[in-house]
């Protein structure tokens, strides 16, 4: 297991078309996120603090490499970390063919495409998403960028500056902090991560990474409520948490004080719920701006901002839309999305002196109250009271609890239980099962007929794997919606008598 | 109101077409008037100038003054009035309240606020409970027309005698005397008098409550806490209605009446729905201090229900056919398409471009730009809108002088239709509209079909009509099989 990195050779060849990475949709609010990362030959030190958190690809101008420069070290057959769980797992991954359903062959696509009458792979709203070439001003042919689908460099962060440096043996124990200002992405830390998927699966202003109404009636499918960890541990992880690497690696971090992972499995469910929250806060903000704008590139109201069920139930007696009720808020005025708010809430609930995510977000949902949409100018306003509060959450929860914290572990178990049972809406509480279902079912807390038990009410009346949720197990499907006071109820947990 | 308790969200309109109760020909037995037989005579009859109606002098003590008392259905429903025992033998006009106190649905129009629907609605609205919210009691009382609140006895008579025949407070005593019958049509009306002979008087009527106005609104809150839609047509409302009038001697004795009545009615409504825009759209801010452009636009309740609420649980790709026809940006609900299919029916009928430019440039602005964030945009609304309700209005009132109303312009354009498969049929409110629309055609003049041929096309109309029907207990409508439809049109005559 010895396996050194290699340094890479200092003639590359360039990929050809380089991409500026700047945003698409929404030229206008580019300017100000562009920020300039260091340069290879600046290490060490790295010439530009870069933020560690909540970094998406907008916070840096930096420029995509491509996945050949990549695979070049992490193909090997074996090997700590440039092995078969980088690359070729990688390929097993989804977003490694997202690029194939922008071409005409998919029959979605061109379905779509003369719809809105459109060339997908030139359409650069398109593109932001299904590869990381997005950046291009204008698509103009297929460059190899626009190949790679979503490929290392769009989680990891366009690797112009690291690409050499991190191949460095002194790299791997550089503070986060460090490798995240030449352009990488701290993809450890929950935060960051969530902020990471949710610029596509949320949507993203500053990337010009946004799937408009008129995409969606044009026929591109639903985005699915996600929750992260459930996620990615379904697409096959081409990375092992630092726990799980060899022992000599494990003490090398250690004498060379890196930091490693502080939340434990459950933390990270919860602060990534916050993460994908406050995407789709911002996204509100960010939008709003836009359309406030001198010259607004987008219009007002942009519906798919907004809540995909608050319009789109069936109208049936006796009505289920009616059963669940409005809870203080005007009858029939679309809101914002409300799958993010039970995991967000659960972390909340979980976490001392924080408010309700209701509560939290009142500010903002008043003003779907007060006009239907929003004004675009008070919504700017409004956000920033939950951005904050949001924001405080997060790093309250992130410094993580000692691991075999049993109080706390059966503390954030019971706030995602009393999530669920809160839950007034069927796909807030599949984000939040498949946050609690791990949890549960290894908790020492409750005996082993209790956990599974539980485990199995609530994932039999969701439709989950019990082993929790996985892309491909959670379509949305109106049609066949559990009664919501069921799901509730399931969620109800026993007290733990059993042995420990 | 109680049919519609029971039975959803479709509105009278759909409920009528779709459930379509026996028609309640009430006064068809009604002979010429005789004189009254009641003893000592109807002092209404004999009464001379000065004398005080019987039913008593106006009850000062009531809050809000003289208005309440009067305004109740015990003012008309004496038995020596209108209330009297009903029978074949003296005149409709003596047992009319009392015809309307067993079959008319308006009559317990405020009870249905007593319902468990109409409870949750309340609760959902925050308003208190509904048969004391003003906001309900307007349609489903007389409260519209009192300054002051209804005391209860007056909100349990419904939408009452006033609401239609209105507000009696300058007529209530002196329609009884001789004086009256010599009074003319707008000496009545100044004294808030309505004569509701015509047509297109009795639809104005109508549109108040079952289309809406500025006062009578039910907006997307109502409907999304629970109310049902309103789809109001006026022919097959006025056919179903229960009569508590004997036609002889009013225009129903017209051939063309029915014809008539569909084609006033579908001026009238559009006028009336693009008044209720005009509202909306002028809607003052909610909130004085800030620039928030309008509390309330976009008003949902403008738009096809089913534009928004479609499922989107299908994983199958669309196709260009599936975009709704005539939408004019993808992912935009339509205008209104109940009252546009209705007018463009009607409109083109005769010349008059008027209307259908008004409903052209009011749907491409509508389709178009529906977000609150303009003002400008919303200025032309309401101009558009404005003059859209005047055109139609006109065209009412055109239509209503006309000596003569005949449909076959309209059966042409709905045998053109079916025939071309065009797009106006492609909706569930076209067909519907045109299946409204062949029923007043058919129905013509009483005389112009015998029972044979009568039996036929009723038995030919169900069939169109049940393939419309809502599946039970939705208010989705079913997809629209326009093979059935043009099958079936194909055996109408």
């Amino acid at each position: 297991m010895g396996h050194r990195p290699r340094r890479l050779p200092t003639a590359l060849p360039r990929p050809g078309a380089l991409a500026a990475f700047v945003l698409l949709l929404a030229a206008p609010v580019a300017g100000p996120l562009q920020r300039s990362v260091g340069r290879a030959e600046d290490l060490p030190p790295p010439p530009t603090a870069a933020p560690a958190t909540g970094a998406t690809s907008a916070t840096v101008t930096a420029t995509f490499k491509g996945t050949e420069t990549c695979v070049r070290c992490h193909r090997s057959e074996q090997g700590e970390w440039t092995g078969p769980a980088t690359t070729l797992h990688w390929r097993e991954d989804a977003h490694s063919r997202a690029h194939l359903a922008l071409t005409p062959t998919n029959e979605r696509t061109a379905a779509i495409e003369r719809v809105l009458g459109i060339e997908a792979r030139r359409t650069r709203a398109c593109v932001a998403c299904h590869s990381h070439s997005s950046a291009e001003p204008a698509v103009t042919e297929e460059t190899p960028l626009l190949h790679a689908g979503i490929s290392c460099e769009t989680c990891h962060g366009a690797s112009s500056a690291y690409l050499e440096p991190h191949a460095a043996k002194e790299w791997r124990f550089l503070p986060t902090e460090k490798k995240s200002s030449f352009g990488m992405h701290d993809l450890r830390s929950p935060s960051v991560k969530a902020a990471n998927c949710a610029a596509c699966h949320v949507g993203d202003i500053g990337s010009g990474r946004l799937v408009t109404h008129a995409m969606y009636a044009a026929g591109h499918p639903p985005l699915r409520p996600f929750e992260v960890e459930s996620f990615s541990a379904a697409l096959g992880p081409h990375w092992r948490r630092i726990e799980a690497k060899p022992e000599q690696v494990r003490a090398e971090a250690a004498a060379a004080g890196y930091r490693t992972e502080a939340a434990g499995p459950i933390d990270r469910s919860l602060i990534e719920g916050l993460g994908v929250l406050r995407q789709s806060v911002r996204l509100a903000a960010d939008l709003a701006a836009v359309a406030e704008g001198e010259t607004p590139q987008v219009s007002w109201p942009e519906l798919s901002l907004h809540d995909c069920r608050a319009c789109h139930h069936a109208l049936i007696l006796p009505s289920e839309r009616q059963a669940l009720g409005y809870r203080r808020h005007v009858p029939g005025r679309p809101t914002l999305p409300r799958w993010p708010l039970g995991l967000a809430g659960a972390a909340l609930r979980s976490t001392p002196d924080q408010p309700a995510v209701d509560d939290l977000l009142t500010p903002l949902l008043a003003e779907f109250d007060a006009v239907p949409f929003g004004s675009p100018r008070r919504v700017v306003v409004a956000a920033k009271g939950p951005l904050a509060g949001i924001d405080a959450a997060i790093a309250t929860l992130t410094p993580g609890r000692a691991p075999g914290d049993e109080a706390g572990d059966r503390a954030a178990i019971e706030a995602l239980a009393s999530a669920g049972a809160a839950a007034d809406d069927i796909d807030a509480a599949r984000v939040v099962a498949a946050a609690l279902l791990p949890a549960l079912a290894t908790s020492p807390t409750w005996g082993a007929d209790e956990r599974r038990d539980a485990c199995d009410r609530i994932a039999a009346i969701l439709g989950l794997d019990p082993a929790g949720m996985s892309p491909g197990s959670h379509r949305p499907a109106p049609t066949a919606t559990p009664d919501i006071r069921a799901v509730r109820a399931a969620f109800i947990l026993p007290a733990p008598t059993a042995a420990r | 109101m109680r049919r519609q308790e029971q039975t959803g969200w479709g509105g009278l309109a759909a409920m009528g077409f779709v459930l379509f109760a026996a028609g309640m020909e009430l006064a068809r037995t009604a002979t010429p008037e005789p004189p009254c037989h009641l003893e000592p005579p109807c002092p209404l009859e004999s009464r001379g100038e000065g004398e005080v109606c019987p039913t008593g002098p106006v009850d000062e003590s009531m809050p809000g003054g003289a208005m309440p008392s009067r305004l109740g259905v015990a003012s008309c429903s004496a038995s020596s009035c209108h209330g009297g025992p009903k029978g074949t033998n003296h005149a409709v006009s003596t047992f009319a309240a009392t015809l309307w106190m067993e079959r008319d649905p308006h009559a317990r129009a405020s009870e249905v606020l007593h319902s468990g629907r109409s409870r949750r609605m309340a609760e959902l609205l925050g308003i208190g409970p509904a048969h004391q919210a003003h906001r309900c009691l307007v349609c489903h009382s007389m409260a519209d027309l009192s300054p002051t609140p209804l005391p209860d006895d007056l909100v349990a008579d419904g939408v009452g005698c006033a609401s239609c025949h209105g507000n009696p407070t300058a007529w209530g005593s002196e329609h009884t005397l001789d004086a009256w019958k010599r009074m003319g049509r707008e000496e009545r009306a100044a004294l808030g008098y309505r004569d509701l002979s015509t047509p297109l008087d009795r639809v104005n009527n109508c549109t108040r409550c079952h289309v809406g106005d500025a006062e009578h609104d039910v907006d997307h809150a109502l409907i999304a806490a629970g109310h049902p839609r309103l789809v109001f047509e006026f022919a097959a409302y006025q056919k179903r209605y229960p009569r508590h009038w004997r036609p002889a001697g009013r225009a129903e004795v017209g051939t063309d009446f029915k014809a008539r009545s569909w084609a006033v009615g579908q001026a009238a409504t559009l006028a009336a729905t693009a008044r209720l825009l005009e509202a909306r759209v002028s809607d003052p801010p909610a909130r004085a201090t800030s620039a928030v452009p309008g509390g309330r636009w976009p008003e949902f309740a403008e738009f096809d229900c089913q534009g928004c609420h479609r499922s989107i649980a299908s994983v199958a790709p669309p196709s260009v056919d599936a975009v709704r026809p005539g939408w004019s940006a993808i992912g935009t609900p339509a205008w209104q398409p109940w009252t546009q299919a209705g007018g463009a029916l009607l409109s083109g009928n005769s010349a008059d471009g008027d209307l259908d430019a008004g409903l052209a440039d009011l749907r491409r602005l509508l389709e178009r730009h529906w977000g609150p964030a303009d003002q400008t945009r919303r200025g032309r609304v309401r101009l558009q809108a404005r003059a859209l309700a005047g055109a139609a209005a006109r065209r009412a009132e055109a239509l209503e002088a006309l000596d003569e109303v005949d449909l076959d312009d309209v059966a042409t354009k709905i045998e053109a239709l079916v025939a071309e498969g065009g797009p106006g049929i492609g909706s569930w409110e076209a067909a519907v509209q045109s299946v409204l629309a062949l029923e007043a055609v058919l129905d013509g003049g009483p005389a112009q079909l015998g029972n044979t041929e009568r039996n036929d096309v009723d038995r030919h109309l169900e069939g169109l009509r049940e393939s419309l029907r809502y599946p039970p207990r939705q208010e989705t409508p079913p997809t629209l099989r326009r093979s059935d439809f043009k099958r079936l049109r194909a055996t109408v005559p």
